[in-house]
C-alpha cells in the first residue's frame, strides 16, 4: 500500500501551494471542530438536568414529566436489551453468511450475494420500521398467541431487537468477509496439508486468525444498533418500563428523544432528554473507538484474490487428488469430520438464505404495495392539493424537498470532504491529519438523532434570533452535511491513497507545484473512487429521518418558488422556509390509520428504495468490488 | 461538462412541465383574492388537522395561507412559545408555566376553534353490542389494576355481554398530547385513585400500556391488536367503521355513545363561561351529555408582525363565524356553543389590528 512510502511534496514556497495547504487544513479542521461542537452543545444542554437530578438520575426508573421525576434506567435498559437481542441474532448469522461467502461460495455467487447483503445496509431505517409494523408485528403477535404468552400486540423489545438485527447484520458480514480473506493463504494450506476438511480448516484456522477483525465488526454493528432511532421507535411499544419479559413493550434512548423532544419545553424535561442523548453519545463513541482499534489491528481493505490464478485452487479435494496421483497412501478419512463438514456447509448456506429472505421480502412488499399505487398524482401533487374541493394528496413536494436538501448537503460536504482528504493524504504525518481522520471515524458512529439535536440547538435555538427562529431547509442541510462529510473524507482518502506515488513523483519531476499536482494529476486519477464515495454519502443521507425531524420542520405545501410554475432561484430562496422531506411522510403515514395515507407511505418507500438501489448499483458498476460500500464505510 | 448541462436542462424542463400540469390539476385559474395571502406557519394538535385542511381554501381567501403540521399539542405550544410558528393548536390550554414563559397571560391569546371529544376505542371482535365503561373501571384499566377483559368489574356493567378471557393491551399517547390532557382530566374527575397517582398532564406517567404517536398512531395500534383499548379524538372514532367506541357513563348515570349530538348536548349544559374561556368540558351534567369533551384552542402571541397578526385574527374570526362553524359537523367535529364563539370573537376584536 502506498501509505508506507514517504509523502512526496513539491516546492512548498509558491503561493498556490501555501494556499492549498491553508484551505485543505481549514477543511480538515472542520472535523474536530464539529465533534467538539457536538459534545459541547450536548453537555451544556444536559447540564441543568444532571445538576438538578444528580447521580439519582442514573439509578431511578421513574418517568414522570408532570412532577419532574426522571430516571434514565428504563431507557438504558431498553437500549441495552434491544441491542443485545440484535447481537445475539445478527452475530451468528452474519458470521455464518460471511464464512460461506468468503470460503465456500464460488466468486460469481460471492459477488452477487455480497452486493445483495450490502443492499440490506442501504435500506433506510423508516422502511425497516414500516416493514416491521406491517409484517413483523402481526407475525409476532400470532406467535406469542400460539406460545401462550401474554398478549402484548407484537410490539416490544424483542421485535425491536429483530428489526435491529436485520439492520446491522450487513455490517458484520462485510467486515467478517474482509477479515476472513485477509487470513494468509499459507495458514489454510497448512491445514489442508494436515488432512483437514474445509470446515475444520475454517473452524480451527481461519476464524481464530480473523478473530480481532470479527470482534471489531461486531462492535461496529453494536454501535449502529445502539443509535438506531426510527425503526425502533415504530416497533418498540414506547413504554418507559422495565419489563423482565423481552416480549413486552419498552423504550430506548433514541426513541424517547424522537417522541418526547418536540413537545418538551425549554426546561428540565428537555434537558433530561439531552442528558440521555449525552449518555448515548458517550457510549456510541466508546464502542466505535473500540471497534476501529480492533479493526485497524487486523484488517486491510479487501484484497483481490491473493492466490495466483494460474495455479489450481487449494482445497481438500484437490489435495486428495494430487496425493492420489502420486500414489501416496491417503490417511483413512473418518466419516464423522466429513459429515460435520457437509452439515456445517449446509448450515452456513442457510445463514445466507436467512439474510436474503427478509431482503427480498422487504423489497417485494414495498414494490407490490408501492408500485401498484403509484400514479402521476403522487409526483405532481402536494399533501394539501385539492382538486375541485376534494383532497387529492401526493408527495411531489416532499420529493422535491428531499432533492433540495440532499443536493445542497452534497454540494457543501463533497468539496469540504475532498479538501480535507487531500490534506490527510498529502500531509499525512501532520497531527492535524491524524486528528481529522480520528474525528471522522468517530463521527460516523454518532447516532443521527443526536446530530439533529445539535443542529437544532445551534441553528434554531441559539443562533435563531440572527438566522431564523424556525425550522428551515438550511438547518436540515447543515445536519445532513455533518453526516455526509466524514463519509466523503474517508472514502476520498482511501481513493487518494490508491493513486500510485509514481504519478506524484513524475508530476513533481516535471516541475509542477503541489496544487497543480493535486488538481491536475491526483484527483482526476482518483475521481472514480471519489465519485462512488459521494454516491455512498448521498444514498445514506437520502434515507435519514431523525436529523431532519428537528431541523427542516416539514411543510404540506409546495415550496414557495414552485407554486405557480418555477421561479428561478427557487432552490436558494426556498431553503429558508420549512422544507418537506419524503422520509417524514413515510414515518408518519406508516403509523396512520387512514388507508389513503398508508398508500402514500408505500409509494414513498418504493420511490426511496428504488433510488437507493440505483445509487448502490451504480456505485458497484463504476468502482467494482473494491469500491466503497454501505456496510464497509460504517 | 456538456453532459451535466444537458442533464440539468432536462431536469429543469421536467420540473417546469410539472408546474404547468400541477397548475392545471389544482384548477388555479384566477386568483380569488387581490392581495397575496400571508403564509402562516402552525403546528399542534392532530385533532384539528382535518378541520384546518377543510378550512384552508376559505381561510386563504381571508388572507391567511395556513401551513399546518399535526405534531401533537405539546409541540404546538412549544413551537409557538419559541417563535418557531405563528400560532399553535392545542387541546390543552396553556399552563401557568407556559404562560409565564410567554411573558404573562396578557401576551398570549387563546381562542377555541371547534369542539370535540375523546372516544375510548377497543378491539374485541367477538363482542356483539357496544361495551359499557364507567370512570372507575376505565381508571382501573389504565392504572393496571384491571388486567383482563372478563374482570368482574367490567362484567358488572356489561351484563350478559360474554366478555372474553383476554388480557387488556392498554394503548396511550407517547408524545405530548392535548388529547391525553382531556382524557386525564376526565379520569381525575371520576377517580380519586387516578388523581392521586397520576393526575392531569399532556405527558402523563402512565402506569401501564404502550404508546403510539398522535391519535392516528393510537388508532392503528388498537386496530392491529386484538384485546386492545385506547383513547382517540372523536373524529377518528367516527370515521373508522371498524374501530368500536365504548359507551361511557356520564354524571347522570347513563351510558352514552360518543356522537356529535352527545358532545353538543354537553356543551349546551355549560352554565358559566369564564372570561378567558378556559372551561373544563368533562363530566358535564345532562342526560344525553357525553362525559369526555374538549375544545381545540388556537394560541398565538400578541406581538406577531402586523401582517401576520392581521391574517391570524381575520382567519380565526372567520372560523368562529357561522360560515366556518357550519363546516365542522360534516367533518365530524362539533360546533362551538354560540355563547363561547361570541366571547371568542370579542377577544379577537379587541386586538390592535386595523
Amino acid at each position: 500500500m502506498s501509505s508506507a512510502a514517504p509523502a512526496v511534496h513539491g516546492s512548498a514556497t509558491d503561493w498556490s501551494s501555501r494556499a492549498l495547504r491553508t484551505f485543505t487544513a481549514g477543511a480538515a479542521c472542520l472535523f474536530p471542530l464539529s465533534l467538539v461542537l457536538a459534545a459541547t452543545v450536548l453537555t451544556v444542554q444536559a447540564y441543568p438536568a444532571l445538576d438538578k437530578l444528580g447521580w439519582q438520575f442514573f439509578i431511578s426508573s421513574e418517568w414522570n414529566v408532570a412532577q419532574g421525576r426522571f430516571g434514565a434506567v428504563p431507557f438504558v435498559y431498553g437500549t441495552i436489551i434491544t441491542s443485545a437481542v440484535a447481537m445475539l441474532v445478527a452475530v451468528p448469522i452474519g458470521i455464518g453468511a460471511a464464512t460461506y461467502l468468503a470460503e465456500i461460495a464460488k466468486p460469481p455467487i460471492r459477488l452477487a450475494v455480497g452486493f445483495l447483503v450490502e443492499l440490506l445496509a442501504a435500506i433506510p431505517s423508516v422502511v425497516y420500521g414500516f416493514w416491521g409494523i406491517i409484517f413483523l408485528v402481526p407475525l409476532l403477535q400470532s406467535l406469542y398467541g400460539f406460545l401462550g404468552l401474554q398478549a402484548t400486540g407484537g410490539r416490544g423489545l424483542f421485535t425491536a431487537g429483530l428489526v435491529l438485527a436485520l439492520m446491522v447484520v450487513p455490517y458484520i458480514t462485510a467486515v467478517t468477509i474482509d477479515a476472513l480473506r485477509a487470513v494468509p493463504v499459507a495458514q489454510r494450506q497448512g491445514a489442508y496439508a494436515l488432512g483437514a476438511t474445509r470446515w475444520q480448516t475454517i473452524w480451527t484456522v481461519v476464524l481464530p486468525n480473523a478473530r480481532s477483525g470479527i470482534v471489531g465488526g461486531g462492535f461496529l454493528a453494536l454501535g449502529r444498533a445502539l443509535g438506531e432511532t426510527m425503526a425502533v421507535a415504530m416497533v418498540i411499544g414506547n413504554a418507559p418500563k422495565l419489563p423482565w419479559s423481552i416480549v413486552e413493550p419498552g423504550y430506548s434512548i433514541p426513541s424517547v428523544i424522537a417522541n418526547e423532544m418536540p413537545g418538551a419545553g425549554d426546561n428540565l424535561h428537555r434537558s433530561v432528554l439531552v442528558a440521555l442523548g449525552l449518555v448515548l453519545f458517550v457510549v456510541s463513541v466508546l464502542i466505535n473507538l473500540l471497534a476501529r482499534w480492533l479493526l485497524n489491528r487486523q484488517i486491510q481493505p479487501a484484497q483481490p484474490d491473493s492466490e495466483p490464478s494460474h495455479l489450481p485452487p487449494i482445497n481438500s479435494s484437490n489435495v486428495k487428488a494430487a496425493l492420489a496421483e502420486k500414489s501416496i497412501p491417503l490417511p483413512p478419512v473418518s466419516a464423522w469430520p466429513a459429515r460435520v463438514n457437509r452439515m456445517m456447509t449446509t448450515l452456513l448456506c442457510l445463514c445466507v438464505v436467512a439474510l436474503l429472505v427478509p431482503l427480498f421480502h422487504i423489497f417485494g412488499q414495498v414494490t407490490s404495495a408501492g408500485a401498484g399505487q403509484i400514479s402521476l398524482d403522487f409526483f405532481l401533487h402536494s399533501a394539501n392539493t385539492q382538486v375541485n374541493g376534494e383532497s387529492r394528496p401526493g408527495l411531489g413536494h416532499a420529493i422535491v424537498g428531499t432533492m433540495l436538501l440532499v443536493g445542497w448537503a452534497t454540494l457543501i460536504a463533497t468539496p469540504l470532504g475532498i479538501l480535507a482528504a487531500v490534506y490527510c493524504v498529502e500531509y499525512r504525518k501532520s497531527p492535524l491529519a491524524r486528528i481529522a481522520r480520528f474525528c471522522a471515524e468517530i463521527m460516523t458512529g454518532v447516532p443521527s438523532v443526536l446530530v439533529g439535536l445539535v443542529a437544532h440547538a445551534l441553528l434554531i435555538q441559539t443562533l435563531g434570533s440572527y438566522l431564523a427562529p424556525h425550522p428551515t431547509g438550511w438547518a436540515g442541510v447543515f445536519a445532513l452535511a455533518i453526516m455526509m462529510m466524514p463519509i466523503v473524507l474517508r472514502t476520498a482518502e482511501e481513493a487518494l491513497l490508491t493513486v500510485p506515488d509514481a504519478l506524484r513523483r513524475a508530476s513533481y519531476a516535471l516541475g509542477a507545484t503541489s496544487a497543480q499536482t493535486i488538481f491536475r494529476v491526483i484527483l482526476p486519477a482518483a475521481s472514480t473512487a471519489i465519485i462512488t464515495g459521494v454516491f455512498l454519502g448521498v444514498a445514506r443521507i437520502t434515507g435519514e429521518t431523525a436529523p431532519l425531524l428537528f431541523t427542516a420542520g416539514n411543510s404540506n405545501y409546495w415550496q414557495p418558488g414552485l407554486e405557480d410554475g418555477i421561479k428561478p432561484g427557487f432552490f436558494v430562496s426556498d431553503m429558508s422556509e420549512r422544507m418537506p422531506f419524503l422520509t417524514y411522510y413515510i414515518y408518519n403515514y406508516a403509523m396512520s390509520d387512514k388507508i389513503e395515507e398508508q398508500h402514500l407511505a408505500w409509494c414513498g418507500a418504493f420511490v426511496l428504495l428504488v433510488f437507493v438501489l440505483l445509487v448502490n448499483a451504480t456505485m458497484r458498476l463504476i468502482a467494482g468490488r473494491n469500491g466503497p460500500s454501505a456496510s464497509r464505510s460504517g | 461538462m456538456r453532459g451535466i448541462s444537458l442533464a440539468i436542462a432536462i431536469v429543469l424542463s421536467a420540473l417546469a412541465g410539472c408546474g404547468e400540469v400541477k397548475k392545471a390539476a389544482t384548477g388555479d385559474g384566477a386568483k380569488t383574492s387581490a392581495a397575496p395571502a400571508v403564509r402562516l406557519r402552525a403546528t399542534g394538535s392532530s385533532f384539528v388537522e382535518r378541520m384546518m385542511k377543510k378550512w384552508a381554501p376559505a381561510l386563504e381567501s381571508q388572507g391567511g395561507r395556513i401551513d399546518y403540521q399535526a405534531t401533537g399539542s405539546g409541540k404546538g405550544i412549544q413551537d409557538m412559545l419559541n417563535g418557531e410558528t405563528d400560532f399553535g393548536c392545542t387541546d390543552a390550554p396553556l399552563t401557568a408555566d407556559q404562560l409565564s414563559k410567554a411573558g404573562g397571560a396578557d401576551k398570549v391569546v387563546q381562542v377555541p376553534l371547534v369542539m370535540g371529544g375523546v372516544a375510548v376505542v377497543y378491539n374485541l371482535t367477538d363482542l356483539k353490542s357496544p361495551l359499557n365503561l364507567d370512570g372507575s373501571v376505565l381508571a382501573g384499566i389504565y392504572l393496571g389494576t384491571i388486567k383482563n377483559w372478563n374482570d368482574p368489574a367490567i362484567a358488572a356493567i356489561n351484563p350478559g355481554a360474554g366478555l372474553p378471557d383476554k388480557s387488556i393491551t392498554v394503548c396511550q399517547r407517547a408524545d405530548g398530547s392535548g388529547t391525553s390532557h382531556i382524557f386525564t382530566t376526565y379520569l381525575s374527575g371520576v377517580s380519586a385513585d387516578w388523581k392521586s397517582k397520576v393526575g392531569i398532564s399532556t405527558q402523563p406517567a402512565w402506569p401501564v400500556g404502550q404508546g403510539g404517536t398522535k391519535s392516528a398512531g393510537v388508532a392503528s395500534l388498537v386496530e392491529q391488536t386484538p384485546g386492545a383499548i385506547g383513547y382517540v379524538e372523536l373524529s377518528f372514532a367516527l370515521e373508522k367503521k371498524n374501530l368500536k367506541s365504548a359507551k361511557l357513563k356520564n354524571s347522570s348515570g347513563k351510558f352514552i355513545e360518543p356522537t356529535l349530538e352527545a358532545v353538543t348536548a354537553a356543551a349546551g349544559a355549560l352554565k358559566e363561561i369564564p372570561d378567558d374561556l378556559v372551561v373544563n368540558l368533562t363530566n358535564l351534567p345532562g342526560e344525553t351529555s357525553y362525559p369526555v369533551c374538549g375544545t381545540v384552542w388556537a394560541v398565538f402571541k400578541k406581538d406577531l408582525k402586523k401582517d401576520k397578526l392581521a391574517a391570524v385574527v381575520k382567519s380565526f374570526t372567520w372560523a368562529l363565524s357561522e360560515d366556518g362553524q357550519k363546516m365542522a359537523p360534516p367533518e365530524n367535529y362539533a360546533r362551538l356553543p354560540d355563547a363561547i364563539a361570541a366571547k371568542a370573537k370579542e377577544i379577537l376584536a379587541k386586538l390592535p389590528v386595523n
